[in-house]
């Protein structure tokens, strides 16, 4: 008696309720989410794979990309960091291999900016010819993760 | 109500299990902050690899939980494989919540960004919403057993967003560090004694992850048991007028 009265609670929606009604329903809402999804994933990646050009990339897109905002990734150069004096706008060129890509940033970078194992990542727009100006810094860290201790006794 | 008896009969057992728990997870304080070495480019910042790894990869197991809780649901259409779903649903959204939040502590200092859109970060925050998604599924549900079966095909079509948040950092270019356990990790990236310590501490957080679990699972079995007798008693009730 209890028994049949809590299968009815538990099952209590009703199947098969023809195309628009119960497992229709919920098919037709399952295709359409799945739709969806795959679209969202099909519209989104041709961007997103390339999360970052490398400065040599830069250049050999230099056409496609003049006027666009992206990221570029690259190595500082030793030695060409430099800020005006008094301000907070600092220039500095980056590498990757041969090609190099001068820069400049408003702001305070990074701690690990100077770092000679890391890659820095600028964000903002691109002008053919022009320094790129960062709107954005960020620093790719290696992962490598080493003793200070052992580092410095090595040293 | 044959689980209260059981935990009265085990109690010695599960307390000895609790002491042994909290001993690893005191050890696992040592380890963190005593044991491993300092990081040499970005120092002491680097210890919340110690919390941020585990945290990511009992998110993964919870969310692994869920995955099989609900094939079996959906096969046995019994209360016990749901309850064991939507428990480790829930411990699964607390731990990318935390991951989501040792991740920005750690990338400003280290990246100079709290966060960015790229593909490792990105995904993960799908997965917070794919499974905050599930709760809120179950929540709606006319019924429960509509809840239970919607929320167990979510919960088996969402883990598909595991692997991807896993090999991320493989498949695409992202601002995230590369793998640091597991086989696609390359030898010699971690410091020996930073990946015993990370090993500790996936241990312990393991550990308390199966604590956790349990806990809510027969939490679960006891409102389920309440629920039952409650709508027995308003039944017999009825019955009776």
């Amino acid at each position: 008696m209890t028994q049949g009265k809590k299968e009815n609670s538990f099952n209590a929606d009703v199947e098969g309720r023809g195309l628009l009604g119960g497992r229709g329903r919920l098919f037709l809402i399952a295709v359409v989410l799945l739709l969806a999804v795959a679209y969202l994933i099909y519209a989104a990646f041709p961007g997103s794979t390339s999360y970052y050009f490398t400065v040599d990339e830069l250049e050999a897109n230099s056409e496609e990309v003049d006027g666009k905002t992206v990221r570029v990734k690259g190595k500082l150069v030793p030695e060409s960091f430099a800020r005006e004096d008094g301000g907070t706008m600092a220039t500095f060129t980056l590498h990757a291999g041969e090609e190099m890509l001068p820069a400049s940033y408003d702001g305070v970078v990074p701690d690990l900016f100077f770092n000679e194992h890391s890659e820095i990542i600028l964000q903002g727009s691109y002008l053919e010819g022009q320094p790129f100006h960062a709107e954005t810094v960020s620093v790719l860290c290696p992962s490598k993760y080493q003793a200070l201790e052992e580092l410095e006794a090595s040293a | 109500m044959a689980s209260v008896a059981n935990s009265a009969r085990g109690g010695l057992r599960w307390n000895i299990a609790l002491v042994a728990m909290a001993a690893v997870m005191v050890a696992n304080m040592f380890f963190t902050f005593m044991f491993a070495p300092t990081e040499a480019t970005s120092g002491h910042v680097q210890r919340i690899m110690y919390i941020h790894v585990p945290m990511a990869w009992l998110a993964f197991l919870a969310f692994f939980v869920v995955f099989c809780g609900s094939i079996m649901y959906l096969w046995k259409r019994t209360a016990k494989w749901d309850d064991l779903a939507s428990s480790a649903a829930e411990l699964g959204i607390i731990f990318t919540t935390l991951v989501l939040i040792t991740g920005p502590i750690w990338a400003k200092p280290t990246w100079g960004v709290w966060w960015t859109w790229d593909a490792r970060l990105t995904s993960t925050l799908v997965l917070w919403l794919i499974y905050v998604g599930y709760l809120m599924l179950r929540a709606y549900s006319a019924n429960r057993s509509q809840g239970a079966r919607f929320s167990a095909v979510l919960g088996i079509v969402g883990f598909i967003d595991v692997p991807i948040v896993y090999f991320a950092v493989d498949w695409w270019r992202t601002q995230h560090q590369r793998l640091v356990l597991g086989g696609l990790s390359l030898e010699g990236d971690l410091h020996p004694d930073m990946r015993l310590a990370l090993l500790v501490s996936v241990i312990a957080f393991t550990l308390l992850f199966g604590f956790l679990l349990r806990q809510r699972v027969s939490l679960k079995r006891v409102e389920r048991g309440v629920r039952e007798m409650r709508e027995d008693a308003e039944f017999m009730a009825e019955g009776q007028r």
